[in-house]
């Protein structure tokens, strides 16, 4: 397992477990939709990081509910 | 040290009383030499001194004594600098031009990471990653003030359960 992840490959996996970005927002904020609607479950990714940390993504995996992300 | 003893007029040499004038007044007493120096008369009168220091110090003084207290609370953290895992409290959140006032303070785990500082609260799911404290506390509240523009302003039919649990627990949170 690395101790890197890039933000792309983050972005990647949440667009492919039906995450939404918000549109015409200027952060990067993640939301899941559930037949349309907007759930609770959602991150807004750092504009200032390009890599995070096994921590923090411990941290995305424990905010959105995932064992692994 | 030597001291200097002072007794009334007439002891004192006639040098001294003229030079001090026929209305000067003694007063009796043991004074230290180096303080008065050799025959040098005290007028009765002395002005009223009193110490009182500056208005600063006072300020600067209660402010310690206020920190050192704080430091005896158990559990009492101090805001800045933290260097392990503690929590940081939040009374208000302040984004920008917009200022929340909140119903409790909201307490938040701070970690250090490799990426500086991560600031959590998983009631509200928010996460703040910074290589400062200073950014990371800046980016909570941006954080925060997100979750009331994508969540707080929503109508119910456009969320899921969960996203009005998420809606109602910020209504709730704000003051005003």
């Amino acid at each position: 397992m690395p101790t890197v992840f890039k933000k792309r490959e983050i972005k990647s996996a949440l667009e492919r477990k039906g995450f939404v970005k918000a549109e015409g927002k200027p952060h990067e904020f993640y939301v899941l939709m559930v037949n349309g609607k907007q759930s609770a479950i959602q991150t807004k990714l750092s504009h200032g990081s390009d890599e995070y940390s096994r921590k923090v993504l411990s941290y995305i995996r424990k905010q959105l509910g995932f064992n692994q992300i | 040290m030597m001291d200097l003893l002072l007794t009334n007029s007439e002891a004192l040499p006639d040098k001294v009383n003229s030079e001090v004038g026929e209305h000067s007044e003694f007063v009796e007493g043991r004074w230290k030499k180096s303080f008065l120096g050799t025959g040098v008369t005290v007028p009765r009168e002395l002005p009223q001194l009193t110490y009182r220091p500056h208005r600063a110090t006072d300020d600067l003084l209660e402010e310690r004594e206020a920190t050192e207290n704080l430091l005896k609370v158990k559990g009492f953290l101090p805001p800045e600098p933290i260097t392990e895992k503690g929590i940081r409290t939040f009374n208000e959140i302040l984004y920008g031009e917009h200022l929340f006032k909140l119903m409790v303070p909201i307490k938040v785990e701070a970690e250090p990471s490799t990426e500086g500082w991560i600031l959590y609260h998983e009631d509200l799911s928010i996460l703040a990653v910074a290589p400062t404290m200073e950014e990371c506390i800046d980016g909570f509240q941006e954080y925060f003030y997100v979750l009331w523009e994508e969540y707080a302003n929503k109508k119910d039919d456009e969320l899921t359960d969960s996203g009005q649990i998420l809606k109602h627990k910020l209504l709730d949170i704000i003051k005003e």
